[in-house]
């Protein structure tokens, strides 16, 4: 498996690829396979801190995690379930300006010496600097459920990144896959509550 | 058998079973406090790591139970505040019936105290923000239901307990690793700013509290309350272990300071938004802000007196608050805005009475419960600290003429309809409360004990 680490630089294109795509999409079922390349991407880089069980682990949460919020949000449709109602600032081409913006700086990030002390790979760094960025961007501009849901799942995934060089523990990996877990059954229940509501709504009517 | 294997059965039994007879209200929420009250039992009484006779049997209980190659102990410093939680649990669940609320409420709220207390047993200590975080999900499950559908504010809470988790995680591993000194004063200075962050999130110091307004307006105050003051406690609590655990922390002034000028600012700042509120749900989201203030001035004085005052104050604040919104959950059920609660208080008396009582304790009134801490805190930092005694005068006096205000307004002149009847055992629940808080309000040593053990836990911070 040690091979994979001669093309580091495929995830961390994967993840820029798949991080602008769900800042710039409406979020809807099909951008759980968006995620699923992204958690696999993210699996790679992990490979380089991580013992192969934990790369498994973190891989199959990942997965799991994809099924899970399809399965809960397929209901919904290829429509957004609140319109995603963006501030007027915030359409696409702003969108893509941001992320152009954040590209550049987690570049910069991952090159200063701010993870000095843990020793982590640049490719992992610039990856996990991306992740973060692109989530705060998600979290700060959406409305949408679905895409805070994504923007938080990417958060604690660009974190635990940069983490794994710090404490590679199985536990801790079996830990945060759980936050995984949780963040995901949070937002299918809260989406499944709003469709409720908004069928009975309609019921009603 | 290991202790923290039996919590954990327990838990289960009794959240299935709750789960089961969720249909039986009453049935369900005494269920649960019976099970948080026997785990409770269990923590503070049975003793581990020693063989004794139960019956004809012998029998012995390890206090370590490992998993994943990590360790839950059960050890004598984190017994109390285990035991505190689920007697909070006590005294909070079987009131789930009175207040009407989601009927999954006391299988998960039992779930929820396992987690917290998880979170106090798990070695190394700093995993209990992942702990935290956890606890924070079960959270949403609370406070979003088929009858609250809005979610912004349990997602708010959710996305900031995340950014304390990563935060703290982060600096747990720079202390560990880097090891910081006074002498890595660049490194000192960005692990105090990342601690300070991620205990300001899971103390809901503003500006991190923004969801809290909004939860108080979307979910049960009553939930709220249950969540808060369990999340707070694990916050208040892990925030003490911090600091007995590391030396170079506690011989930092300006954590302390920090801490200090945070509760100042809190305790002002809660006091003015609860003036401004036309909401009373929103109102009791800023006192116990205000409760929160308080408790953070005491720590952030550094002293030992100060930290055991801290103590008391998060003891008896459950009772305070709980009553309080126990009151608040009938009101809301008639009208919310100031404009609509006019001669409220004579269709609900034992409701607004209980309401009002609750908030004056959390002001700090002679006889209740919230006096005797801010009066010995008074002592403590008034000739040391002006500005954080200013602030605890002005938030009892601010929160002390709200309740007359808001006394004023439910007793005042209504649209004459007739008292609201409420059913008997409600009723005991409420004047229960009432006559506890006056008890505590009298009797304060009552609480001494337990905050006692609490400090010979915390061997480094109570020398």
């Amino acid at each position: 498996m040690t091979w994979l680490n001669n093309y580091l630089i495929l995830p961390v294109i994967f993840i820029f690829i798949t991080g602008t795509a769900l800042a710039i999409m409406k979020p809807q079922p099909r951008s759980m396979l968006i995620l699923a390349v992204q958690y696999l991407s993210i699996s790679w880089l992990a490979a380089t801190s991580l013992p192969a069980a934990g790369v498994a682990a973190k891989l199959v949460t990942g997965l799991l995690v994809c099924v899970i919020l399809y399965l809960g949000i397929r209901q919904i449709g290829n429509e957004p379930l609140q319109g995603d109602e963006q501030l007027l600032s915030a359409n696409l081409p702003f969108r893509i300006i941001a992320l152009l913006i954040v590209l550049v700086a987690s570049v910069s990030v991952a090159r200063s010496n701010l993870f000095a002390q843990f020793d982590i790979r640049i490719e992992a760094s610039v990856g996990a600097s991306f992740l973060i960025a692109s989530s705060l961007l998600n979290l700060g501009l959406g409305t949408d459920k679905l895409r805070i849901g994504i923007g938080l799942l990417t958060l604690v995934s660009g974190a635990e990144l940069i983490y794994g060089f710090i404490e590679p523990a199985l536990a801790l990996v079996a830990l945060l896959a759980m936050v995984h877990l949780g963040i995901v059954l949070v937002f299918s229940y809260i989406i499944s509550i709003q469709i409720r509501y908004v069928m009975s709504e309609n019921h009603d009517l | 058998m290991s202790a923290g294997l039996i919590i954990f059965l327990l838990t289960v039994i009794y959240s299935l079973l709750c789960l089961v007879l969720r249909h039986q209200r009453m049935t369900s929420a005494f269920a649960a406090a019976i099970g948080a009250g026997s785990i409770a039992a269990f923590v503070l009484l049975v003793p581990f790591d020693e063989a004794f006779l139960f019956g004809d049997f012998s029998i012995k209980f390890a206090s370590e139970w490992i998993i994943l190659g990590r360790m839950f102990s059960l050890s004598d410093n984190v017994r109390p505040l285990i035991g505190f939680l689920y007697l909070a649990g006590t005294f909070l669940l079987p009131a789930a019936w009175a207040a009407k609320v989601n009927r999954f409420f006391p299988s998960v709220g039992l779930l929820i105290l396992a987690i917290v207390a998880a979170s106090l047993m798990v070695d190394p200590f700093v995993f209990a923000a992942v702990f935290i975080e956890l606890a924070a999900m079960g959270a949403v499950f609370v406070l979003v239901t088929q009858q609250h559908t809005r979610s912004t504010g349990a997602t708010r809470m959710l996305i900031l307990y995340t950014f304390a988790m990563i935060s703290i995680l982060f600096t747990g591993s720079l202390l560990d690793v880097a090891g910081i000194t006074s002498a890595t004063p660049v490194l000192a200075m960005r692990v105090t700013f990342m601690l300070g962050f991620g205990f300001a999130i899971l103390m809901t110091v503003p500006p991190f509290h923004l969801w809290l307004p909004k939860s108080a307006d979307e979910s049960d105050p009553y939930l709220l309350i249950f969540i808060l003051v369990i999340l707070q406690s694990a916050g208040f609590f892990f925030l003490l272990r911090f600091l007995d655990s590391y030396l170079w922390l506690r011989e930092q002034t300006l954590i302390f300071d920090g801490i200090r000028i945070a509760g100042i600012i809190t305790t002002i700042l809660a006091v003015v938004f609860s003036a401004s509120q036309r909401d009373i749900k929103k109102l009791m989201a800023y006192a116990l802000l205000v409760d929160l203030g308080v408790m953070l001035i005491a720590v952030g004085s550094g002293t030992e007196d100060a930290f055991r005052i801290a103590l008391s104050l998060s003891a008896v604040r459950v009772v305070a608050l709980g009553v309080l919104a126990l009151g608040l959950s009938y009101l809301c059920n008639v009208k919310r805005l100031i404009s609509q609660m006019g001669g409220v208080g004579y269709k609900m008396p034992f409701a607004a009475v209980a309401f009002l009582i609750g908030l004056l304790s959390a002001a700090g009134t002679p006889l209740t419960a919230g006096f005797p801490g801010r009066w010995s805190l008074l002592t403590a930092v008034l000739q040391g600290d002006k500005l954080a005694a200013g602030a605890v005068i002005f938030s009892m006096i601010g929160l002390g003429v709200l309740v007359i205000r808001w006394a004023a307004i439910l007793f005042g002149k209504g649209d004459g309809e007739e008292l609201i009847t409420v059913s008997k055992e409600p009723r005991i629940f409420l004047l229960g409360g009432i006559i506890l808080l006056l008890l505590l309000g009298l009797f304060p040593q009552l609480v001494f004990p337990w905050v006692e053990d609490v400090a010979s836990g915390l061997a480094n911070l109570f020398l």
